[in-house]
């Protein structure tokens, strides 16, 4: 735990000397810390969009905005949440121009091979199973509800990241996944 | 399913998704923004500028995540552009001209050299990078079975030797060009074949070094031992395999 924790700390130092160099126009600074996000950067993107070429698409757009935004950057601010937020607003804008629903096909998203392993086919079924329901309740919540939970639980964020994603306060955070997840329950109920 | 999930089922299957789920195979970002943002600042000739709005926008070239690992090599960005036209002067820049002797010197360990190969035996001219990164190329005349391609030359192989982690080079390619991975051996690679396409090079801050670009050919990219390996010849795909595999 405490050896994560240093992780942690060690790569916001990192993040923060980047951030700090890419102020000042170091563009292989900015092109690392590209490196770093843009695997994530798309992740959250597509769990938008629902689709992989415009999440590509979104992705980089946010870089390139997020590059000239850098003077807004509010220093000591940790980057990845920010840098999460400018594309989920990219990523939300584009698909409301597009004036459509996320498109995902779920034996397309969902294919993923696992890494571990499983106690039975039978039991690799119902999870399948269980998987392919919540993801496609998830596909029909509003962007906001849909944008939290999978920030708490997809994206494995902390409650921190997520209020600076989000850009509200710690205790809004909790509130807010409260009731996207019961929007959640309902869609599953339904 | 009959029974609702418990909260504890429920995290646990978000979680879950977050495993399984298949996001974009992410291409490099990296370029493509370099790309942009190095737009914004410099001037482009104007033949460039035309093309800059498809030249400059990543697009995986197939959708798709097992089509989209087609376009994955280290080092390398594949742009799909609408169309392809010949550039103002069709750039060979390949460095200095050297002996092999020397190119041994300027690449370490030595360059890959080809082994067995009826045809790849002693290249005909071998130029040389001294700057940026370890860039050797051996150019083979024109022979039966290797009719002459874009530049005039029967072949090109080119080896460069460095960080990977950023774009060295940039392929713009139009609807007449398949792409397709293959391995060479176990090595990963790239394949390019049919309508001539865009090929440069890269600068290390990214930006497209202009002197370089020209039309390419038939084309295999790879990487073994570090080295990223091209090839452009005008032969099939299994012939440049055979080819790429002699080099060791």
């Amino acid at each position: 735990m405490q050896d994560a924790r240093e992780d942690r700390q060690a790569r916001r130092a990192e993040d923060d000397a980047l951030v700090a160099r890419a102020r000042q126009g170091d563009g292989d600074a900015y092109g690392e810390l590209v490196i770093r996000y843009q695997a994530i950067a798309a992740r959250t993107a597509f769990l938008i969009t629902g689709s992989q070429a415009e999440a590509e698409e979104v992705a980089q757009d946010a870089f390139v905005k997020a590059f000239h935004a850098l003077g807004r950057f509010r220093d000591g601010a940790p980057f990845r949440p920010w840098l999460l937020r400018i594309v989920a607003n990219e990523a939300i804008n584009r698909r409301k121009a597009a004036a459509r629903r996320p498109t995902v096909e779920l034996t397309d998203a969902l294919d993923r091979p696992s890494d571990e392993g499983v106690d039975s086919p039978e039991a690799a079924a119902i999870a399948s199973e269980r998987r392919a329901q919540v993801w496609g309740a998830l596909a029909r919540l509003r962007d906001e509800d849909r944008l939290v939970i999978s920030y708490r639980y997809v994206l494995d964020l902390s409650e921190a990241e997520m209020g600076e994603a989000l850009g509200v306060a710690r205790g809004t955070v909790k509130s807010r996944l409260s009731r996207a997840m019961a929007r959640l329950r309902e869609v599953i109920r339904e | 399913m009959s029974d609702p999930l418990s909260d504890a089922e429920l995290e646990a299957t978000l979680r879950d998704i977050g495993r399984h789920l298949v996001t974009p195979v992410t291409p490099n970002l990296a370029a493509g923004v370099r790309a942009r943002l190095a737009g914004r600042r410099e001037p482009r000739r104007p033949w460039m500028f035309a093309l800059a709005p498809a030249l400059l926008t990543v697009v995986v070239l197939v959708g798709g995540a097992t089509a989209a690992e087609l376009v994955r090599l280290r080092g390398v960005d594949v742009f799909r552009v609408p169309a392809v036209s010949a550039p103002p002067r069709q750039a060979l820049d390949l460095g200095e001209r050297v002996t092999l002797a020397i190119a041994g010197t300027l690449m370490q360990p030595q360059p890959l050299r080809t082994s067995g190969d009826p045809v790849f035996g002693t290249p005909d001219d071998v130029y040389a990078r001294r700057q940026g990164n370890a860039q050797v190329s051996f150019v083979y005349a024109p022979r039966p079975g290797l009719p002459p391609g874009p530049t005039g030359h029967g072949a090109l192989v080119t080896q460069l030797r460095g960080s990977l982690d950023r774009s060295l080079i940039g392929k713009g390619v139009g609807p007449g060009a398949r792409v397709e991975s293959v391995l060479v051996g176990d090595a990963p690679g790239i394949w390019i074949e049919g309508e001539a396409h865009f090929f440069f090079y890269r600068d290390s801050a990214g930006n497209i070094l202009q002197e370089t670009l020209r039309l390419a050919g038939n084309t295999l990219l790879w990487q073994r031992d570090g080295v990223l390996l091209r090839l452009e010849a005008q032969v099939d795909r299994q012939r440049a395999l055979e080819i790429a595999s002699s080099f060791r």
